[in-house]
């Protein structure tokens, strides 16, 4: 068996063919942290008011958030009517409302880039909710 | 009992006397048979002897040394505070230069990995660039970096735990020293869910020798 192993080596050499040798190459490694990459915080909800009594619709007031590119409402029967206004608004009168519903607004924050051209928005949590009440179309109550 | 036995005598008057050769043929002989056999007569032999001592030049091994920001990154990893930014926002992005140098003295190769992580893993975007230099622009909003020159080896895209980087390099010499530009980015269009979020980029440069 042996003589065979031999003879084989002695062929493989003599025909050119390689043997493998155990090759150990040097190895290091390093490592890197970067800083902390920070995203915008998260955006603060306005806090809703409103007058108790108004007349010809429902008044609420929200405080103004710092950055606001505007405020999203939300109001009506579970607040599926939605109404965007601008950061320096912050304050409406609800009017044509159905006899009860639910007041929040959120505030909205917007990107735009021009290359390439495109605009991100986004909103915090909604604020407190204000229940309010119409009577006959004109008479309006609210509560927090 | 031995000791009480009779000592036995011969008496050499009672054997058979011996026929003695002549002592030419007895060493003549003695030297054929020697021949014959093989056997040389022993000699006293004396080789002189010397010996010198030779101390060679110091044997110095080479070194194989990767250090990234000057700091050896093992086992603790190297700070590398230019990539970091406050308050990044959708279709923001800031860039950084890595340094790599070899403080060693054989060249070698080497491949990168990075991980993120943080909450803001999932939205942020990932570019890398060898032997880029990086830049920055603006102070408001969209802050915007860039590199330059270099060879792109990871286009901007999110970045999975441990993912390549750079799949390979250039030998890198003895006391030479290359870059990795870096580009954390924001998308456009990231969701609602990416604020207040933040991580860090971890790379890990692998150097095998040349």
């Amino acid at each position: 068996m042996s003589r065979i192993r031999a003879g084989l080596l002695l062929a493989a050499l003599l025909l050119g063919v390689a043997v493998p040798r155990a090759v150990a190459a040097w190895a290091d490694s390093a490592q890197a942290t970067s800083g902390t990459i920070t995203l915008v915080p998260t955006i603060a909800a306005p806090t809703a008011s409103c007058s108790t009594l108004s007349i010809g619709g429902v008044r609420v007031v929200w405080t103004a958030v710092s950055g606001a590119s505007g405020y999203r409402l939300s109001y009506g029967n579970g607040g599926t009517q939605t109404q965007d206004v601008g950061s320096g608004t912050t304050a409406v009168v609800l009017t044509g409302l159905a006899s009860a519903g639910t007041f929040t607004v959120r505030t909205l924050r917007t990107w735009t880039t021009t290359t390439p051209a495109a605009t991100t928005t986004w909103t915090s949590v909604s604020s407190n909710a204000l229940s309010y009440t119409v009577t006959l179309g004109l008479l309006g109550t609210c509560s927090s | 009992m031995p000791e009480h036995r009779a000592p036995r005598r011969r008496d050499a008057s009672h054997r058979a006397p011996r026929r003695r050769r002549p002592p030419l043929l007895r060493a003549g002989g003695a030297v054929a048979a020697a021949a014959i056999v093989g056997v040389g007569s022993l000699g006293t032999y004396a080789y002189w002897t010397d010996a010198a001592a030779v101390t060679s030049g110091t044997l110095t091994s080479g070194t194989l040394d990767l250090k990234v920001e000057g700091q050896q990154g093992t086992p603790t990893a190297a700070t590398w505070p230019a990539l970091a930014i406050t308050d990044l926002a959708p279709g923001e992005s800031v860039a950084a230069t890595l340094t790599l140098a070899n403080a060693g003295t054989t060249p070698f190769t080497f491949s990168v990995t990075g991980t993120l992580t943080g909450t803001a893993q999932p939205y942020l975007q990932v570019r890398v660039v060898r032997a880029g230099t990086a830049a920055n622009s603006g102070s408001t909003y969209p802050r915007t970096g860039s590199c330059s020159g270099g060879t792109e080896t990871y286009a901007l895209a999110s970045l999975s735990a441990g993912a390549t980087v750079v799949a390979s390099s250039p030998a890198l010499a003895a006391a030479a020293s290359t870059t990795l530009c870096v580009i954390a980015a924001l998308p456009s269009g990231t969701g609602n869910a990416a604020q207040g979020t933040s991580a860090t980029l971890t790379l890990t440069a692998q150097a095998t020798q040349q």
